[in-house]
């Protein structure tokens, strides 16, 4: 019985306490959470730990990186990453009619948390999985293969600049590491945000 | 926010710790060895050093017994918890020579070893084959490539009986002749290893077949491409989406050798070795038979033309590679290797029972099997205690496994 009747005057207590500051107050005030999307553009460099075919690959590429932010009035933020990387082609030395060619590509999606340094620059970091699509070309027909990379993580270093209240561009530099077979690759890309 | 960098320190050294090397180097004692310097023994010789020894001092960690056999390379010295020697043998005057190197199979553990035997202690005995056989071995491990400086003496026993020399009994190594995983010095699956089984005793080996988009098969164990077993190259995903064109020209084994086609892998194993088993392992996945009989075929025909006494079965491990094989003309007289029921042995008239090992010693069923003419081997068994058993109180005609030097130690002390 004294266990219902403490629960009851708790209940009273907090529940008012709990509800109240979830009303909308009358007076306006400025939003400092806010969230944001990004997207990067630009080249990306595979770091050649290939053994086989490593004479014949080509590692400079385009990438392209999609992000979406939640900017609380703290210095870390939280969000989603993904994109699109090459990571490399190798054609065949020996034998090209037959071998043909052989690429790797990749779709990371990690969550990321970006911490501002000092005012427009951030550093970032990320973690999460990666799809990763294997494609060869040659002997009359193309092979492609999608294989779930589990372990896979990013370093980036950016610097955002503020154009209007909502628009932002910027550079931003990355490190990407994709675990299936310690593929790595950096990016140097011109960023887009926008502030929603 | 404050960065934690003894928490940093340890996740980026547990990430690295995840990187595993591929191999334990052989220790060896370089070109300019004194070995190199010695004549090899004659075969009468060798059997007269065959036999088992006692670890009259060393290390504790080499156990009490060993056994010490010949094979087509040199010599293995092997005990019962998976320390093994693999030596080159010469003698300069009447003093024998022995050195090469010691492993343990179930850890990392290596060395140099470098051992003699005295003239007035077995030299002139086993190079002359008159006197009494008292042989003593001397010598010392090392660690590592460091000098050998820990002392061993073996003293002979006794040579191996009777019923170890007369008997048929197969030493059989898993994917020709050891794991990759078991940082091994060549790739599993290749002819490298195929090459190099017999050091650690092995009498036969299994390998495993798959078949390319265009029909070859070829050697080797997981569905898809990956570093484990590996080099790192532009191919992944599954191995038998791939032709045998684009496998030669983008994927090495992790030691560099090429992967083998079937057929270069069971001419070499005929051509080359003393094995006398092969336990082809159908891990294909479509219709394998029709493009492996014929191989096997040719293959049992060039071992006969060459007077090899070598058993080539095509494995049975599932009832779709049984189907198949049924599918084959005259299926009954195709030397095979069924892991099934007895009535599916006897379906399709199978040489050798392969059952797992978890099913026990069954002894009665090894009987049958052994009424009706046929072989039964068991796999695939590594725990050396596990082997002791399966050897002594088994019939089994032979044993798969991945520590082919256990085997050979609880077979040659019988």
């Amino acid at each position: 019985m004294a266990k219902k009747l403490t629960f009851l005057v708790f209940l009273f207590i907090f529940f008012p306490a709990i509800m109240y500051p979830q009303q909308k107050d009358s007076i306006s005030v400025k939003r400092n959470n806010h969230y944001s999307l990004a997207i990067g553009l630009g080249w990306t460099h595979y770091i050649n730990t290939l053994e086989i075919g490593k004479d014949n690959a080509t590692i400079n590429s385009a990438g392209l990186s999609l992000k979406f932010f939640w900017e609380p009035e703290f210095r870390l933020s939280l969000g989603l990453e993904t994109g699109f990387y090459k990571l490399y082609t190798v054609k065949s030395k020996t034998n090209t009619d037959v071998a043909g060619q052989a690429g790797m590509s990749a779709i990371p999606l990690l969550l990321t948390v970006r911490m501002r340094i000092v005012d427009h620059f951030y550093l970032s970091a990320g973690a999460g999985l990666a799809v990763m699509f294997n494609k060869v070309k040659g002997a009359n027909a193309t092979i492609s293969s999608t294989i779930l990379s589990l372990s896979n993580y990013q370093f980036s270093a950016s610097y955002i600049y503020p154009l209007t209240k909502h628009w932002q561009v910027g550079g931003e530099f990355k490190v990407l590491n994709f675990g299936k077979a310690s593929d790595w690759l950096y990016a140097l890309q011109a960023v887009c945000a926008v502030k929603l | 926010m404050r960065i934690n960098f003894n928490k940093l320190t340890l996740l980026l050294l547990i990430l690295y710790g995840c990187n595993k090397d591929t191999t334990v180097p052989v220790p060896t004692a370089g070109p300019n060895s004194f070995i190199n310097e010695t004549y090899p023994l004659i075969s009468p010789s060798r059997v007269l050093m065959e036999g088992v020894y006692t670890v009259a001092y060393g290390p504790d960690f080499f156990g009490d017994n060993v056994i010490l056999k010949w094979n087509r390379t040199g010599l293995l010295i092997a005990n019962n918890n998976g320390k093994y020697f693999v030596l080159r043998v010469g003698h300069l005057d009447s003093v024998i020579f022995l050195q090469g190197y010691w492993r343990d199979g179930y850890s990392d553990a290596t060395g140099l070893a470098s051992f003699y035997i005295a003239r007035d202690e077995g030299g002139t005995t086993i190079l002359t084959g008159n006197g009494n056989q008292t042989i003593i071995i001397r010598g010392a491990t090392g660690i590592q490539n460091g000098i050998p400086d820990q002392p061993l003496i073996l003293h002979y026993t006794r040579p191996f009986s009777e019923k170890v020399k007369n008997s048929n009994y197969y030493i059989l190594s898993h994917r020709c002749g050891g794991r990759t995983s078991d940082r091994l010095p060549v790739s599993e699956n290749s002819i490298a290893m195929i090459n190099y089984t017999e050091k650690f005793g092995s009498t036969g080996i299994e390998m495993d077949v798959r078949l390319t988009r265009d029909g070859i098969p070829f050697l080797y164990h997981d569905p898809d491409i990956n570093t484990r077993l590996t080099r790192k190259g532009p191919l992944a995903g599954p191995i038998e989406d791939y032709s045998w064109a684009q496998l030669s020209n983008f994927v090495r084994l992790i030691h560099d050798e090429m992967i083998p086609t079937l057929e270069e892998a069971l001419i070499f194993t005929i051509d080359s070795t003393l094995l006398r088993f092969v336990y082809m392992d159908m891990k294909a996945n479509r219709d394998a038979m029709a493009k492996v009989i014929p191989i096997q075929q040719q293959m049992i025909q060039r071992a006969k033309d060459k007077n090899r006494d070598i058993l080539i079965v095509v494995g049975i491990p599932s009832t779709d590679v049984l189907d198949d094989l049924m599918t084959y003309p005259d299926y009954q007289n195709i030397p095979s290797l069924c892991e099934l029921t007895i009535d599916d042995i006897r379906k399709v008239n199978s040489r050798v029972w392969a059952p797992r090992w978890t099913l026990g010693t069954q002894n009665d069923l090894v009987q049958q099997m052994h009424d009706e003419g046929r072989l039964a081997v068991c796999w695939t068994i590594d725990n050396p205690a596990w082997i002791r058993d399966y050897v002594i109180n088994g019939l089994f005609d032979g044993l798969l496994t991945n520590y082919p030097y256990v085997v050979a130690f609880n077979h040659y002390t019988q």
